[in-house]
């Protein structure tokens, strides 16, 4: 017969010996501190840029960086659920490209709050910049005058109509590339203004709104789409149209496949920005904060122009 | 020597035989506890070692198929996208980019997987191998990702570790057709991935072989797409040795 002290110590004994053998797959692991980067789409030409640049400067110091985002440019719900895992997973530090910045306010002032830094990409910061946060961006003025410049060389001393593709309010890089690209034009009295398209981050939507101006202004000679949808969507609709010579479209920034469409002929031009350098300045700033320093004030990144003829840059 | 002092004596040295005896039981009850504590804690390490063994073993579960038999997918697991069961395949009904559904075992390391693949529109659409860290997201998850791309009509073979590393994009020999089936078949061997693409009738459409740098080497199996939904089915995973 078993005592009861032999039973007890038999029982402790199987539990130090099941504890011991399931201790190496349930032990937690050292992790190097973590920053997230949420861009508001990733797999995309422009996101993976700015993704090596920061994984770069990440490994560097030292840290991790978790690398996420919503698979569609608007979702906003999504963002806002990657930015609550990240507060939930102690992150140290946040790089975001807002897809709405007036919705994820709320989200940003909590990171604000924990004296998290926060650098914004890709376009404005929705919040005030502060000791908390700060922005790296295009310059905007910069994007717009390139655009213009080139225009204005391709039309030549007769002028002609242009118009504005792709002003997106949730995405205020937009309008602040159109209200510049206005100004410069209005310097050219012999090119008009036609129109300023509104439209989404879906390319389908955007090749309609790009139709739409191209119907309506049969005598159009140039387009400026300010984000790369409505770039893409630009695209489309004077394929299909055969309108390839007789529109001259100038597109914005580095994403989905326009550096091929460039090649291919279908696209005049793109003002870019060097992707890599934004991701590596960004989670740069972001761990100069973490370290205690200040975050610097919003800086401008310089866009060049990428044309047909072998990429030549542009000044 | 008086009969009082003599008593005294002896009792002390009872005493002292009675406390040595104490003593020793002590120590051998001990060394029994410990014995018994450490045969104990010896055989459930044993018994849980190899249990850890057997769950963690590369060739459990294989070889696997599912065939998607009474509409019932329980052991996939779904990061994004809109899946159906559907007439004996797996339906993504949402264009949604890299959109997952995974199954099997994190620990399979070599294996073959086949599938027969369909896209719904342009997009890419395939398998994922080794995946590991899944999570809703365009590259959100560790693995190798074989598929069908419309965009450039290739065949491709790249490797995601929250990012994305193309290896391969082979041209085919015809052009990708929606809602057509074609099969795919990855062999995994260390960081070797070998892939064939054939139409339905088994004349071959492509192939493509890769070797991935700093390779995930276990992992479950999974579905994917990209900006296309797409149709899965005939799905089956066998162990290397036995597929060769």
């Amino acid at each position: 017969m078993i005592s009861s002290r032999s039973l007890l110590i038999l029982f402790a004994g199987a539990i130090s010996g099941f504890a011991v053998a399931v201790f190496p797959q349930v032990a937690p692991g050292t992790h190097a501190p973590q920053i997230t980067f949420i861009p508001r789409t990733s797999g995309t030409s422009l996101s993976e840029g700015m993704h090596s640049g920061a994984d770069k400067a990440a490994r560097e110091a030292g840290f991790r960086l978790y690398w996420n985002a919503p698979t569609h440019e608007d979702d906003v719900d999504r963002q806002i659920s990657l930015m609550r895992s990240a507060l939930a997973n102690n992150t140290k530090g946040l790089v975001l490209g807002p897809t709405n910045g007036p919705a994820l306010t709320a989200a940003l002032n909590k990171f604000i709050a924990r004296h998290i830094p926060v650098v914004i990409v890709q376009t404005e910061t929705p919040v005030p910049s502060g000791r908390y946060i700060t922005s790296i961006t295009p310059d905007q003025d910069a994007v717009a005058k390139l655009a213009a410049l080139h225009v204005f060389d391709v039309l030549g001393s007769g002028g002609g109509q242009v118009a504005v593709l792709g002003l997106d309010r949730t995405a205020p890089e937009t309008l602040l590339r159109s209200r510049y690209f206005l100004q410069y034009v209005r310097s050219h009295p012999e090119v008009q203004m036609v129109a300023q398209q509104k439209s989404t981050s879906l390319v389908q939507e955007a090749e309609q709104n790009a139709g739409e101006v191209l119907d309506s202004f049969p005598h159009l000679k140039a387009l400026f789409a300010v984000s790369a949808t409505a770039t893409a969507g630009a695209i489309q609709a004077i394929r299909r149209r055969g309108l390839n010579h007789a529109v001259t479209l100038v597109g914005c920034d580095d994403d989905l496949f326009l550096r091929r469409d460039i090649v291919e002929g279908s696209l005049d031009s793109l003002v870019v920005t060097d992707n890599q350098r934004v991701g590596l300045l960004a989670a740069g700033a972001l761990l100069d904060g973490i370290g205690g320093h200040d975050l610097p004030q919003p800086f401008h990144v310089e866009p060049r122009l990428l044309t047909r003829e072998g990429f030549q840059v542009q000044p | 020597m008086s009969h009082p002092q003599l008593e005294v004596e002896n009792a002390r040295l009872v005493d002292d035989r009675l406390t040595t005896n104490r003593t020793e039981g002590s120590f051998v009850q001990l060394a029994k506890d410990i014995l018994l504590f450490g045969v104990a804690a010896a055989v459930c390490f044993g018994l849980t070692r190899v249990t850890i063994a057997i769950l963690h073993s590369p060739d459990r579960g294989l070889p696997y198929s599912d065939r998607f038999a009474n509409s019932e997918s329980a052991e996939w697991s779904a990061y994004g996208g809109n899946w159906k069961v559907e007439d004996g395949s797996v339906v993504n009904e949402s264009n949604e980019r890299g959109a997952k559904l995974v199954a099997g075992s994190p620990y399979w390391t070599d294996y073959v997987i086949e599938a027969d693949v369909a896209l719904r529109s342009s997009g890419d659409a395939g398998i994922i191998a080794r995946v590991s860290d899944a999570e809703q997201g365009v590259d959100a998850y560790s693995g190798i990702y074989v598929g069908l791309r419309t965009r450039d009509q290739v065949l491709v073979v790249g490797a995601a570790d929250h990012n994305w590393a193309e290896y391969a994009a082979r041209p085919f020999s015809s052009p990708i057709l929606p809602n057509t089936w074609y099969k795919i078949r990855v062999r995994l061997e260390g960081c070797k991935v070998d892939a064939i693409v054939n139409r339905e009738d088994s004349t071959e459409m492509g192939k493509a072989t890769a070797t991935v740098d700093s390779c995930p080497l276990q992992g479950r199996i999974g579905l994917r797409s990209y900006d296309s939904g797409g149709m899965w089915k005939h799905i089956r995973v066998t162990k290397l040795a036995a597929s060769r």
